[in-house]
C-alpha cells in the first residue's frame, strides 16, 4: 500500500522494517501491561503552572524598567522633543539606580525560572516514584496470594505423602533386611518441619529460652558435671540452646532428639547430637557413665510407663553424685494447666508436681526437690483494690510459676 | 570596478584566530590578483586586547596594494558585557534551541551594545556605501558586524565563521544572517549548521567558498627537529593545537589522556598541547606537555611529526590545522558533534570521530596500537581532500565568482519584444490575500513579466488590507484597456467571469482547481454552492480561452474535461526565500518541548480529511505517546466541520495533543515547519498542494495519501500510501519516518531533488512559452 517514485527508497526493505516494528509494538503492548512507565508523565495541575509562568512573563516584560524613554506619542512637535529630552535626562540620571535594579531583576527572574524547573523536575520524579510504589504494592499483594496458594498445596501434598508412606509401611512385610526399609518409612519425619515451625512460634525466641536456661547452670556446677568424664546428656535438646550455654560455660555435653530437622540444625552448629529416642539411647549406655541428665519439656510427652523407665535408666547411668532434672509445665498455674499446656498437640497430660517428686524418690533418686520457675509478669495480675482476698487468691494461681523442675541426685 | 571592503573588528598579519587570518589571507590574495580591496577595521589591536582602547592610530594605511581604514572604537562597559557573556556561557549547550533567544532579560542586548563597536565605522559605512561594490563582514558575533551590516545590507556578504555556541542563537545574529545579500561559508558543515539554526530561508544565498591553507612546501630537513626540548622524530605523541578556552574542550582531552595512561601505564604515547591563551595544562599529568604558544615553524614541525592531530573542540566552523595536518599526511580526530570538522573528517576519510571522554580515551588506545602504514593511509586520504578544498587558488576563484568580481556577466538573453507583441499583460484574480498560494503566484508572474519588459499589474475583486501595495482593486475593468493581454486565474466562482469573457484583447486562463462540490456538501452546503458555480463558470469560459494552463497535470485534465483545448501545465512557484523571516519565538519555544510534532497545513475542510488524520493520530499516540498534532489552517468557529473535529478530539481525549492554530501569519507557520518532524496528509483532494513542497524545503518527511494532484506534486519526494484503513500500519510507518535515520536521509535526498522543480527559475521558461502562446 506504500508507493514512492524515489529510486533510493527500497519499498520491500521499508515494509520489512514496518513489519518488525509492528511485532515489537505488540510485544511492547504486553510489556506495558506489566507496568512499564510511559516516557512522559503529565504534571498535575496545569492551571497553576500556567498561572505561574504567566506571572513570570509579566515580570520578564518589566525586567528592563528604566532603560528607555517612552515614545510620548501623545505630545506633538516641539513639546514632544522637549518631553523626550527631559525623559532622556531622567533616564540618564536614574541609571544610578536603574542599572543595579535591572541586574537585580534579571538575576532574580533567572533564579526563579531555575527554581521552577527544579520543582517541575521534582514533581515529575515524585510522580514516577508514586507509580513505582503502587506497582510494588500490587506485586506484593500478588505474591502473598501466591504464597497462600502454595501453602495450601504443600499441606495437601504432605498429607498425601504421609498416607502413602503409612500404606506402604503396612504393606512391607517384616522380614529379612526389610526392617530398615520399613523404619525409613516412618511417618513422623514428615511432621518434623511442622513441629519445628510450631516450636518456633510458640516456645519463644532463642534469646528468651537461653535466659531461662541460664538459671540451671549453678545446679550443674554444684554437681561437678560436664567436667572430666562426667559428661552431660540433654534429652530432647531441640535447637540446642542448652547445649550452647553448656559449651559457652566450657562444659562437655551431648544431646539427643527425635526431630530430624532439629538434629540437623544442631549438627550444623557443631553439637554432638544423636537422632534417637531417649530410652533406647539410655539403654545403650553403660552404668555410671554420665555426670548429669537434663530434659526440658520432655516428660509431658511420655506416658507413665515410659516416664518410669526414664527415671530408672537415668539412675542407672548417672555416676554417683550425678544430677538429673526434668522441666515441665506447671499445672498449678491456672492458665498453664487449663489452657497453655494444651497448646502443644503432642503433650499427653499435665504432670502433678508432687507426684513426679514421689516417683523419682521411689525409683532411686535422692534429695529430690521441686523448683518453681518463670512466674508470670505483673500485667497478668488482677488489681487487688476491690476484693483484696479474692484477688490475691486468684493472683496466686494465675501468676505463679509457669514451669517447674523436679531435681534428683544419685548417691 | 568599485572596491570590495572586508569589515572585521581586528586586522593584522600576525593576529591569531581563524577569522582574522582568513581576512588577512583573502584580502591580500584578492588584491594581488588585481582587485581593489579595502579593509575596514578598528584601532583595537586584537581579540585579546582591551576592546575599548585604541591601540593603533585611526586613518588610512596602505599595505602592499591593500587599503586599510582604521576607526576608533566606542567606549564600553566591559563589566556589563562580561556579565552578559557569563550569563550566556552558563547556559548548558543542550538547552539551546533554534529560534529561541537564550540571552533572556535583556542580556542579549547588553552583549551586543557593550561588544566591540565603532560608531565611526558605522557612520563611514552609511555615508560611503555607494563607493563600494560589496562588503564582506566577518566573523558573526561582534558588534562591528552585528550593528554595521544592517546599514549596508543590500551590498553585504556575511562570512559568519559560525559555531554551534550560545552566541549563534542571538536574534541579532539571525538578523544579519537574514538581511545580508549572500553568505560565505568555510565548510559544508557550517552551512548545514546555519540552515539548522535559521531554516531554509537563507539556504539559497549561501555558498561554500572554503578556506585555503598555506602549504609551506618545506623539505623535512628544513623544519626544526627539536621543539621545547622534545626530540620530535624520536617521540610518539598526539598533538592538540588551538586557542585554549572553555569551549575548546582541551580539558576533557587531557582528562581522557590521563585515564588512558592510568589504564595503560606501559604506554609511551604523549600528548603535546600548543596554542595561545591563559592557563596551563599538564603540569600534574604524566605524559602531557603544554608548550604554550609556539612559532609557525615549530607548529609545522610539530604537525609533520605527530602520530595524529586531535581536535576535540565542539565549536569550529573550519579547522585549518586539520587541513594542515592532512597536508603532512597525518591523520586527524575530530569531535563527532562539531558539524564542520566532523563532516570534513568523514568526507575525507582522513581520521576518526569521538564524542565523550570514554571515546577519546579509547581513541588514544587504538591509535597507540595502530601501525605507521595504517596511519599514513588515513593521512593520505586527508591530503587528497585538503588539496581539493583547501588550496588557495581554488578558494580565491570561488570568492571572485560569488562576489561578482569577474568581468560583468552576460545579461540573461532576453527575447526582444517584437513590434506586434503585447506591451502590457495584467492579471485578474478573484481574491488577493496575504500568504495565499495563488496570490503569491500572481506576484511572481508579475515580477517575471516586469523583468521581461512588460507593463504588468494585478487586479482583484477582494483584497486583504495588508496587501494593497501589491494589487489593485478591480472596479468594472477600470484601468484595463481593451487591447491589453489578460491572465485570468480561475478557482472559485467569481464575478469576474463576464468581464473576462467580454475582454476583446488576448487572454489566457490559469486554473487553480475547484474542489468537487460533493466532497464538501455534507460539511458545508454554502461552500458547495459556490464551488458548483465555479465549475459551471469554467464550462462557460472554455470557448473564450484558446490559451490555458492548469497548475498541475491533474488540473489541466480538469480543464480538458470542461472543453478547453490543449491546456498546458504551469506549476505554482514555491521558493524558500519566503521563509527568510524570523520564526515566531513563542511558537518555537512551545513546539520544541521534546515532543514530536506531526504537521498538516490546509484549510479545515472535509475534503482535506483532518478527521482521518486526528483518528490515525490517536492510534499513533496510543502506540508511542510523546507527540503532538498541529493542524494549521483557517476555519470559522461556527463551521460544522470544525465543530465536528473539536467533538472528535474531545471524544478521543486528545485536547492537549491536537493543536488547531487557525490561519496564522507566516512567522508562526515558519515556526510550525521548523519544529515539525513529519508532514502527514490524509487529504482526498489537493489541486496542487503547496504545503507539500514547503515541507520539502524544511526537510520534513512527507507522508501523504495518494489522491488528486498529490502524487504529481510530490514526485520522488515523500512517501505515498494508497490505503487509509490500516491505522496501525500507518502509525508505525509514521514513527519510522520520524525516527529512522536511514529512511529519513533517503527521503530527504529525494525531496531535495524534487523541490527544485518549483523554483521560479524553473517556472520562468514555462511561463515564457505560455506568454508566447498569447502573442500568437
Amino acid at each position: 500500500m506504500l508507493e514512492s517514485q524515489n529510486p533510493e527508497i527500497d519499498l520491500t526493505q521499508l515494509l520489512e522494517k514496518i513489519g518488525l516494528e509492528i511485532k515489537l509494538q505488540q510485544k511492547g503492548a504486553q510489556g506495558r501491561q506489566e507496568g512499564v512507565l510511559p516516557e512522559d508523565l503529565a504534571i498535575n495541575d496545569p492551571y497553576s503552572w500556567g498561572q505561574l509562568s504567566a506571572t513570570l512573563n509579566i515580570a520578564e516584560q518589566n525586567v528592563n524598567a528604566g532603560a528607555e524613554v517612552t515614545t510620548m506619542l501623545h505630545y506633538r512637535g516641539i513639546v514632544r522633543k522637549f518631553a523626550r529630552l527631559l525623559g532622556k535626562i531622567t533616564i540618564f540620571l536614574g541609571r544610578v539606580i536603574t542599572i543595579p535594579q535591572r541586574n537585580f531583576n534579571s538575576s532574580i527572574l533567572h533564579s526563579q525560572r531555575i527554581t521552577l524547573d527544579g520543582i517541575r523536575d521534582m514533581n515529575r520524579n515524585t510522580a514516577i516514584l508514586d507509580r513505582r510504589m503502587r506497582q510494588l504494592e500490587e506485586q506484593l499483594k500478588h505474591k502473598s496470594a501466591l504464597i497462600d496458594y502454595l501453602k495450601t498445596g504443600l499441606v495437601t501434598q504432605e498429607r498425601r505423602v504421609s498416607i502413602l508412606l503409612e500404606e506402604l509401611r503396612r504393606q512391607v512385610t517384616v522380614g529379612e533386611g526389610k526392617e530398615a526399609f520399613a523404619a525409613s518409612l516412618a511417618v513422623p519425619d514428615i511432621l518434623d518441619p511442622l513441629y519445628l515451625a510450631f516450636e518456633n512460634q510458640f516456645r519463644g525466641t532463642r534469646e528468651e529460652i537461653r535466659e531461662r536456661l541460664l538459671e540451671y547452670v549453678p545446679l550443674i556446677r554444684a554437681a561437678g558435671a560436664g567436667t572430666g568424664d562426667r559428661e552431660i546428656l540433654d534429652i530432647g535438646c531441640g535447637r540446642g540452646e542448652w547445649l550452647e550455654i553448656l559449651r559457652d560455660e566450657g562444659l562437655t555435653a551431648s544431646g539427643l532428639d527425635l526431630n530430624h530437622v532439629l538434629v540437623q540444625e544442631c549438627h550444623e552448629k557443631g553439637f554432638e547430637v544423636v537422632e534417637k529416642d531417649a530410652l533406647s539411647h539410655l539403654r545403650s549406655l553403660a552404668d555410671n557413665s554420665l555426670g548429669a541428665i537434663t530434659a526440658f519439656h520432655v516428660i509431658e510427652h511420655l506416658d507413665f510407663d515410659e516416664r518410669i523407665a526414664l527415671f530408672d535408666e537415668s539412675v542407672r547411668v548417672l555416676k554417683p553424685g550425678g544430677v538429673a532434672f526434668f522441666e515441665t509445665p506447671n499445672p498449678r498455674n491456672l492458665l498453664v494447666g487449663g489452657c497453655n499446656f494444651w497448646a502443644d498437640p503432642t503433650h499427653l497430660r499435665p504432670l502433678y508436681p508432687e507426684t513426679q517428686q514421689f516417683l523419682m524418690e521411689y525409683r532411686g533418686f535422692c534429695k529430690v526437690d521441686l523448683l518453681f520457675l518463670h512466674p508470670h509478669e505483673g500485667e497478668q495480675r488482677l488489681p487487688e483494690e476491690e476484693a483484696p482476698q479474692l484477688a490475691s487468691r486468684l493472683n496466686e494461681v494465675l501468676s505463679c510459676a509457669r514451669d517447674y523442675t523436679v531435681v534428683g541426685y544419685k548417691v | 570596478m568599485k572596491p570590495v571592503a572586508f569589515v572585521i573588528p581586528w586586522f593584522g598579519e600576525n593576529l591569531k584566530g581563524g577569522a582574522e587570518q582568513l581576512a588577512w589571507q583573502v584580502s591580500n590574495r584578492l588584491a594581488k590578483k588585481g582587485h581593489t580591496i579595502e579593509v575596514l577595521t578598528t584601532c583595537c589591536a586584537s581579540f585579546l586586547d582591551d576592546w575599548s582602547t585604541n591601540h593603533l592610530p585611526a586613518g588610512v594605511e596602505h599595505l602592499d596594494g591593500l587599503v586599510v581604514r582604521r576607526f576608533k572604537v566606542d567606549n564600553r562597559n566591559g563589566g556589563l558585557f562580561n556579565q552578559a557573556n557569563t550569563y550566556g556561557l552558563a547556559i548548558p549547550p543542550q538547552d539551546l534551541r533554534p529560534g529561541i533567544n537564550p540571552f533572556t532579560f535583556g542580556t542579549g542586548e547588553l552583549f551586543v551594545a557593550e561588544n566591540i563597536n565603532s560608531s565611526a565605522l558605522e557612520r563611514y559605512l552609511q555615508w560611503h556605501k555607494k563607493k563600494y561594490h560589496a562588503f564582506v563582514f566577518l566573523p558573526y558575533l561582534y558588534g562591528v558586524v552585528l550593528n554595521g551590516l544592517p546599514l549596508v545590507a543590500e551590498q553585504s556578504w556575511l562570512q559568519p565563521c559560525l559555531h554551534d555556541e550560545v552566541y549563534a542563537y542571538l536574534p541579532e545574529v539571525e538578523n544579519v544572517m537574514r538581511r545580508c545579500r549572500g553568505i560565505l561559508y568555510n565548510s559544508l558543515g557550517e552551512q548545514c549548521l546555519a540552515e539548522h539554526l535559521f531554516g531554509p530561508g537563507i539556504g539559497r544565498k549561501g555558498e561554500v567558498v572554503g578556506v585555503g591553507v598555506e602549504s609551506f612546501d618545506l623539505l623535512p630537513g628544513e623544519l626544526p627537529k627539536q621543539v621545547a626540548g622534545h626530540q620530535l622524530d624520536r617521540e610518539k605523541y598526539v598533538l592538540c593545537l588551538g586557542r585554549r578556552d572553555k569551549t575548546k574542550n582541551t580539558v576533557m582531552l587531557v582528562e581522557a589522556f590521563q585515564n588512558y595512561r592510568k589504564s595503560h601505564p606501559e604506554s609511551s604515547l604523549q600528548l603535546l598541547i600548543a596554542g595561545p591563551g591563559e592557563g596551563s595544562f599538564g603540569v600534574a599529568v604524566k605524559g602531557v606537555h603544554d608548550l604554550g604558544l609556539v612559532s609557525e615553524l615549530d607548529k609545522e614541525a610539530l604537525l609533520s611529526n605527530c602520530t595524529a592531530l586531535f581536535q576535540p573542540s565542539r565549536n569550529e566552523s573550519y579547522s585549518r590545522v586539520i587541513m594542515e595536518a592532512w597536508f603532512y599526511n597525518r591523520p586527524v580526530a575530530a569531535h563527532g558533534e562539531c558539524l564542520a570538522t566532523a563532516m570534513a573528517v568523514e568526507a575525507a576519510g582522513g581520521g576518526w570521530l569521538a564524542e565523550d571522554r570514554q571515546e577519546w580515551e579509547q581513541l588514544f588506545h587504538s591509535l597507540n596500537e595502530m601501525k605507521e602504514d595504517e596511519l599514513l593511509e588515513f593521512g593520505k586520504r586527508g591530503r587528497e581532500y585538503a588539496r581539493r578544498y583547501a588550496e588557495w587558488d581554488a578558494v580565491i576563484d570561488r570568492y571572485e565568482t560569488v562576489l561578482g568580481l569577474l568581468s560583468p556577466q552576460m545579461e540573461q538573453e532576453k527575447e526582444p519584444l517584437k513590434k506586434s507583441d503585447l506591451r502590457t499583460i495584467h492579471q485578474l484574480v478573484p481574491g488577493f490575500a496575504y500568504g495565499d498560494a495563488i496570490s503569491n503566484q500572481t506576484i511572481i508572474i508579475r515580477d517575471i513579466l516586469r523583468s521581461q519588459g512588460y507593463h504588468s499589474e494585478i487586479f482583484t475583486e477582494q483584497i486583504d488590507p495588508s496587501m494593497t501595495h501589491e494589487a489593485r482593486l478591480f472596479k468594472n475593468g477600470k484601468g484595463i484597456k481593451a487591447d491589453v493581454g489578460l491572465i485570468y486565474h480561475h478557482s472559485i466562482g467569481a464575478g469576474l467571469t463576464d468581464f473576462v469573457i467580454n475582454h476583446p484583447g488576448p487572454k489566457s486562463l490559469i486554473y487553480h482547481n475547484v474542489t468537487p462540490p460533493e466532497l464538501v456538501r455534507d460539511a458545508d452546503p454554502e461552500l458547495a454552492k459556490k464551488l458548483e458555480k465555479g465549475l459551471r463558470d469554467l464550462h462557460q469560459l472554455a470557448p473564450h480561452f484558446p490559451v490555458s494552463a492548469g497548475d498541475s497535470r491533474f488540473n489541466s485534465l480538469d480543464l480538458e474535461k470542461n472543453g478547453f483545448s490543449s491546456p498546458s501545465v504551469l506549476p505554482i512557484c514555491v521558493a524558500p526565500e519566503k521563509w527568510n523571516i524570523r520564526a515566531e519565538p513563542n511558537m518555537m519555544t512551545r513546539l520544541q518541548d521534546g515532543k514530536d510534532n506531526i504537521l498538516f497545513v490546509g484549510r479545515l475542510a472535509a475534503n482535506k480529511c483532518q478527521h482521518d488524520l486526528i483518528d490515525v493520530f490517536a492510534t499513533y499516540l496510543s502506540l508511542y505517546g510523546n507527540c503532538r498534532l498541529i493542524l494549521v489552517g483557517g476555519f470559522i468557529e461556527e463551521e460544522a466541520y470544525y465543530q465536528s473535529l473539536k467533538a472528535q478530539v474531545r471524544k478521543l481525549g486528545l485536547e492537549g495533543d491536537v493543536l488547531f492554530t487557525g490561519k496564522v501569519p507566516d512567522s508562526a507557520l515558519h515556526a510550525c515547519y521548523r519544529c515539525a518532524h513529519l508532514f502527514w496528509s490524509m487529504s482526498e483532494h489537493e489541486g496542487f498542494g503547496v504545503p507539500l513542497i514547503e515541507a520539502m524545503w524544511f526537510d520534513i518527511p512527507v507522508f501523504a495519501y495518494k489522491s488528486s494532484a498529490v502524487p504529481e506534486t510530490l514526485g520522488e519526494g515523500g512517501l505515498l500510501f494508497t490505503d487509509k484503513k490500516d491505522r496501525q500500519e500507518l502509525a508505525v510507518t509514521a514513527k519510522i519516518l520520524m525516527h529512522d535515520p536511514d529512511v529519513r536521509s533517503r527521503i530527504f535526498s529525494g525531496q531535495k531533488r524534487r523541490r527544485n522543480v518549483f523554483l521560479p527559475e524553473s517556472i520562468r521558461l514555462q511561463l515564457g512559452k505560455f506568454i508566447r502562446g498569447m502573442n500568437v
